[in-house]
């Protein structure tokens, strides 16, 4: 361990200094071996670099999902090269129709629960809280190893739906009662469904044992001096998205676990009577029930889930503008209190998703009005932004990069929201690819850039190692262009009323003049798919033979960079007292344009 | 130390934005289809695998291959010079004259409405605004040919525009285009022999029709019969309430009746098929000219299902509530209708005679039906009817029986004395006591 | 380089703007009203369209500046500011008028379409039965009044008078379906379990396609069915013909 200075450690590029550390870290892991290294630890830091492996190859496997989904899109009922044959081979080589249904099912699901949600909380979540906020590790490490065990056996359960009679889940990741719970309606509602749910259930627990460790972290374990308003929004983001999953988790458990005493048991707590499903009339227990019930439950849930889904990359964006720009996070207390809004309104806008359902005239209007308020606070956070680096000094390295590009496609998103939300358009649009296009813009479009951002920006500090710069601009650039020939077209496709989850558009007249634009975005998804190798590539590179980074190769104030890199059991390596916000960049820092959060404790 | 990148980085991107330039006009091509013989036959023929080889190769001339399906020309067909390969065509101009006039009238009129963009286009002088949608491949070719013809010069643009009309107007499809159409549409259920065994199939209840036994439920003759163009057209245009079978009515004219084309052969095939693995089964060899007598004989009993149309002696009659009394007499009289035997006291489908006490002890169906599947009679009370619910339809239903399953024809039904079991005014009483129970329609 | 990245942001910007721009005349945008709704709809979707425009246009200008400016000007080191009130004040409040004015703007229009009280009081009135996978229509048949004998089922097609009031009472056999006419921008959810109703003026004769809009098993892409609107001499010509032909011997089978 280095001798504790008085100083901020500096600029790393050329003379790093956390050496001694680094070797020590290393060390010390050789004698453990893999296993204990890697696999068996309640160290944060390993914790969430699993979550980070894991949640990537889900992302992968999604991916590869929507690659079939789009050939079927743009080419309907024929055979894909190669896994034509490997995978389709009983339906003639092509997608069946019941096989497309369980396709988007499964990736939408997987993206959404396996991929997206554990990357931002699980990995990033994981790793970056303790470090952020001055402590040496979470408040429950066990807990958190806990956590990532039940997350793999959740992702066990899911991808188990492949295997079993039926197929996987295939009522869409939405899980409409009745065609999820009857197995006669689908084929995929059977054993499929009821993997899905205890995977879901499952996840459930993972995921609040993860959202309670983060927030008790936060709470009670902050550097001295790290007051609340002193956080980085990172913090705030990760805080805020893990409460609203505390908040709202427990209602899509409920309504998961009725979901399989219908299916199990017999009940019908979402079945009405009277059905005549595949020429069956369904046995179930008192047969009252209502499918709107599942809807309220699930979009209990999932409406703040998607708010999940963006805040911490909202807070990673934030803190990298602010360091690449080295200005301060411009209006940092409205941009705290906008990441509240954001969580607080997004636990009452869940009626959106059922304007179409049967939900009523007033409960319509009232659901409205808190979705046109909810587009307020991610606005006033944009200006923010922008404002944030307007007078910088721009450092375009690739994280500054994606997080401008998270900025200018969230932007799009968000605004696409405000055709969902005026409920008449809504009535036309509901179900159509302008929805698709939406939120593939926020997720993708913004989650999925920011977290491409996130990892530019972290991942030296992980590793120890830097990432080729010009290789990942060069992979921003291709992702920016291609995701938006992937997405903007849907708005028109939306818009001409072209409806989701259909196998072959061409069966409607009204959509036949649109199989050029299905062509151009599936020939796009390809390039978009393929040009992520530019990013494995570079991470696999800078793994093998990347340059050795110090502690602070951004030359930024907040706390994980006071640490070695990567950092070592414990994190720190001398006792820190924060003294000023986390945002000190510019004329008013002192000596240099930044001026760090924490100094060593006297 | 940072490596230029720039080399790789360009010859990446060089290389995608080249290779999507032949990918702007990339058609994949339709997936191989081969047809399977039936285990039926594969164990007819278990001894002998020379003279099975030998019948695939005699059905596969007979018939053609699943993506060009047509009929070989038949001796007894060239001398009448029928062509069953073109049923647009009339009699002795090189087809059959199934399509009569005032169909092919009514096919035309539909062919404008559907094809009313690229008609108007090709009047208004603008072949370029012509486009045909990509699942009629064909007739795409077709229009792409005749405009390759006017680009060479070789027809003129009014040609061009009065061949490009008479082509959407008079557009029927051939079996080719009409088994690629049954590739998407139909083979996903019905599989590639029409076995009723496609990868949809093994999630539906009822399964989907095995076309090649050649019975059909819901037809408007008198059983047994094979069935007119016309009741495939109707289920084709309706669907089968009750059961998966979709309304197809989205399709034009002219494809539904190249589908109902599709659908003949491939019953007719697989007819052919089980007789003649029957054949060889019980007499060891086939002769000859097997495939083509037996071709001859089961397409000439679907020619004279025409003749078999079940009609009514009298129009439906007013439903009153003693014509309904009256039905409910005869549906639960055991030596008249004998309804509630099967169909339950209440047309609930819970009849006793439809049960039976299995070997688990339980109940289960008492009966099978032609396919080899449990079947269970009719929930009246759901006012569901499969083959139609016009009044004429469920006459139709009483009257003939359902083919391939245990109702009864009552129509042919006879008393001991030889005198007809029940009249036309009784069916008639039926067909309203059957409509009233549908739970839906208290004033039925 | 530095130059590219503010270059991007305006190229995004004139990409979207272009694509928007040209997209109704390529046909890749709202189909051809037919209903008396969906004007009112299409004002609003329009009304948005220019309000997302603008603050697109507004926001990618802004975001293309700071980086632009940013990017260029390396020397030296940027105010320290952490923020401005009045600024704040500014743009949230111009951003809730706006946000609150379109709200205000779409209740009349929400109320014309599910408001109990507008729904039609006399009107022609039918049955939707949506299972899987296809849609049937009951037609009140020449007494005009649903659920009496001479009701007229048919598969796929609906049969509606145009230019007058239509009241659609909805009702699902087995999963939810729904019941979406774009060209109408009429959109409803048929939910098992209830009978939900719809109403709906088509404007001018025509026939329109009907998309089934929520999954409901694997054959949900190809359950469609069509509106046909008939002027109201021909509705009653069609009316009396199917009537007509209901009660037939099936004679016109054996020709």
């Amino acid at each position: 361990m280095s001798a504790p200075t008085n100083e901020p450690v500096g600029c790393a590029m050329s003379a790093p200094t956390n050496e001694p550390a680094g070797r020590a870290l290393s060390d010390h892991h050789a004698q453990r071996g893999f296993l204990r290294t890697w696999i068996i630890t309640v160290d944060h830091k390993v914790i969430g670099i699993q979550y980070l492996v894991a949640s990537s190859a889900m992302l992968l496997f999604g991916g590869l999902l929507a690659m079939a989904i789009r050939w079927q899109l743009a080419w309907p009922w024929t055979e894909m090269p190669i896994v034509g044959q490997l995978v389709f081979g009983e339906s003639g080589r092509v997608i069946s129709p019941a096989a497309y249904t369980a396709l988007f099912t499964m990736h939408g699901t997987a993206m959404v629960f396996f991929a997206i949600l554990p990357l931002l909380t699980g990995a990033f979540g994981n790793y970056l809280v303790p470090l952020l906020v001055g402590a040496p590790d979470m408040a429950f490490p066990r807990l958190n190893s806990a956590s990532f065990w039940i997350f793999l056996a959740a992702m066990g359960l899911f991808l188990a739906g492949f295997f079993v009679e039926g197929g996987a889940a295939d009522s869409g990741w939405t899980a409409y009662p009745p065609l999820a719970t009857l197995p006669s309606a689908a084929p995929g509602s059977g054993a499929g469904q009821t993997l899905w749910l205890l995977a879901i259930v499952v996840l459930g627990v993972s995921s609040v044992l993860n959202s309670l460790n983060a927030v008790v972290t936060v709470v009670k374990m902050r550097a001295p001096g790290m007051t609340w308003m002193r956080l980085p929004l990172t913090v705030w983001g990760l805080l805020v998205a893990s409460a609203l999953q505390l908040a709202a988790l427990p209602v899509l458990t409920a309504g998961g676990v009725l979901q399989l005493s219908d299916r199990i048991v017999g009940t019908a707590f979402y079945t009405p009577a009277g059905l005549l499903v595949n020429s069956v009339a369904p046995e179930v227990a008192g047969a009252g029930g209502s499918p709107l019930l599942w809807q309220h439950l699930f979009w209990f849930y999932s409406h703040p889930a998607v708010y999940v889904m963006v805040l911490p990359a909202m807070g990673f964006v934030s803190d990298i503008l602010s360091v690449n720009a080295r200005k301060p996070v411009f209006g940092y207390k409205p941009m705290v209190w906008a990441i509240g809004s954001i969580a607080g309104l997004g636990l009452i806008v869940w009626g959106h998703h059922m304007f179409t359902s049967g939900l009523g005239f007033e409960m319509g209007r009232a659901f409205m009005l808190s979705t046109m308020l909810i587009a307020l606070p991610s606005a006033v956070k944009t200006f923010n932004w922008i404002a944030t680096i307007w007078g910088g000094r721009i450092r375009l390295t690739a994280a500054m990069c994606f997080a401008l590009g998270f900025v200018a496609l969230f932007v799009i998103g968000g605004l696409s929201g405000l055709w969902l939300a005026a409920t008449p358009v809504d009535v036309y649009l509901h179900d159509t690819y302008l929805v698709v296009a939406h939120f593939h813009y926020i997720v993708f479009g913004g989650t999925v850039l920011a977290v491409f951002a996130a990892l530019h920006h972290w991942l030296p500090k992980m590793t120890g190692r830097a990432l080729n710069e010009t290789l990942g601009r060069w992979h921003f650039l291709g992702t920016f262009v291609a995701l938006n020939c992937v997405f903007l077209p849907m708005h028109q496709l939306g818009i001409a009323g072209m409806i989701r989850r259909t196998a072959d558009p061409s069966v409607y007249r009204l959509y036949e003049h649109l199989a050029p634009l299905n062509r151009f975005v599936t020939w796009s998804a390809f390039v978009l798919a393929a040009w992520q190798l530019l990013f494995v590539v570079n991470v696999l590179w800078s793994l093998r033979s990347g340059t050795r980074v110090g502690r602070n190769p951004w030359e930024a104030t907040t706390l994980e960079w006071d640490a070695p890199s990567p950092p070592g059991h414990g994190n720190f390596d001398r006792d820190l007292v924060v003294d000023c916000g986390p945002y000190e960049y510019g004329d008013a820092a002192g000596a240099r344009d930044f001026r760090p959060q924490a100094r060593a404790r006297t | 130390m940072e490596r230029d990148l720039r080399p790789p980085i360009r010859t990446l991107l060089g290389g995608t934005l080249l290779s999507l330039i032949p990918a702007c006009g990339f058609e994949p091509p339709e997936p191989p289809r081969t047809y399977a013989t039936t285990a039926e036959t594969r164990t007819a023929f278990a001894e002998d695998p020379e003279a099975l080889a030998e019948l695939e190769r005699e059905l596969l001339a007979a018939f053609g291959p699943p993506a060009a399906p047509r009929y070989a020309p038949l001796e007894a067909w060239a001398e009448q010079d029928f062509d069953p390969n073109r049923p647009d065509l009339a009699l002795g101009v090189g087809g059959s004259g199934e399509i009569d006039d005032a169909e092919r009238v009514r096919v035309r009129a539909d062919n404008r409405a559907n094809f009313a963009r690229q008609i108007a286009a090709l009047e208004r002088g603008e072949p370029d605004d012509v486009d045909v949608p990509s699942r009629l491949p064909a007739l795409r070719a077709a229009w792409r040919t005749l405009r390759e013809e006017n680009a060479a010069g070789r027809i003129d643009l009014a040609r061009l525009r009065a061949r490009g009309v008479e082509l959407f107007e008079g557009w029927y499809p051939s079996l080719a285009d009409s088994s690629a159409t049954y590739r998407v549409e139909c083979l996903h259920c019905h599989g590639v022999e029409g076995g009723g065994d496609g990868p949809s199939a093994q999630y539906l209840l009822p399964r989907p029709r095995d076309f090649r036994h050649g019975i059909f439920k819901y037809t408007a003759l008198a059983q047994p019969s094979r069935p007119r163009r016309e009741d495939l057209m109707r289920t084709l245009a309706d669907g089968l309430n009750g059961t998966s079978m979709p309304s197809f009515a989205r399709l034009s004219l002219a494809e539904r009746h190249g589908l109902a084309d599709v659908v003949r052969l491939l019953s007719i095939r697989g007819e052919v098929e089980r007789r003649l693995a029957a054949t060889f089964a019980d007499e060891g060899e086939l002769e000859d000219s097997a495939v083509a007598t037996e071709t001859a004989d089961v397409f000439e009993r679907w020619s004279a299902a025409r003749e078999k149309v079940v009609v009514a002696a009298t129009e439906a009659p007013a439903s009153t509530p003693e014509l309904v009394a009256l039905g409910s007499a005869l549906f639960h009289d055991a030596t008249k209708g004998n309804c509630s035997s099967c169909h339950g006291e209440g047309g609930a489908g819970d009849g006793a005679a439809a049960w039976k006490i299995g070997l688990s002890g339980r109940k289960e169906p008492a009966y099978l039906d032609a396919w080899g599947r449990a079947i269970l009679p009719r929930d009246l009370r759901t006012g569901i009817y499969s083959g139609g619910s016009r009044p004429i339809d469920i006459y139709r239903r009483i009257w003939s029986g359902i083919p391939g399953t245990p109702m009864p024809a009552l129509g042919t039904a006879k008393k001991p004395d030889g005198t007809p079991a029940v009249s036309n005014a009784e069916i008639w009483a039926l067909v309203h006591y059957v409509r009233s129970l549908d739970a839906a329609t208290p004033e039925r | 380089m530095r130059h590219l990245a503010g270059l991007l942001v305006l190229a995004l910007l004139a990409a979207v703007v272009a694509w928007f721009a040209l997209s109704p005349q390529l046909g890749w945008w709202l189909p051809a009203p037919a209903s008396t709704i969906a004007h009112p709809i299409d004002a609003l979707f329009d009304g948005i369209t220019v309000v997302i425009a603008i603050g697109f246009a507004l926001v990618m200008m802004l975001l293309a500046w700071a980086v632009w400016r940013g990017a260029r000007v390396q020397s030296g080191r940027a105010r320290t500011s952490h923020g401005h009130l009045g600024l704040e004040l500014l743009w949230s409040g111009a951003i809730g008028a706006v946000l609150v004015g379109i709200a205000y703007a779409q209740l009349p229009t929400w109320a014309a379409l599910r408001d109990p009280n507008a729904m039609p009081k006399d009107g022609t009135t039918a049955n939707v039965i949506a299972h899987q996978w296809a849609w049937r229509f009951e037609h009140p048949g020449a007494d005009g009044q649903l659920g009496t004998v001479d009701d007229v089922e048919t598969a796929s097609e609906l049969v509606v008078p145009a230019g007058e009031p239509v009241l659609l009472t909805l009702r699902s056999r087995d999963v939810i379906h729904s019941f979406f006419v774009p060209e109408m921008r009429i959109k409803q959810d048929v939910v098992p379990g209830r009978a939900t109703p719809l109403w709906f003026t088509i404007e001018r004769p025509g026939t329109y396609e009907v998309v089934c809009a929520e999954l409901c098993g694997f054959g949900h892409y190809a359950m469609a069915g069509r509106v046909r609107a008939l002027a109201r001499p021909e509705y009653d010509a069609w009316v009396a013909e199917t009537a007509r032909a209901r009660n037939t011997s099936g004679a016109e089978d054996a020709r």
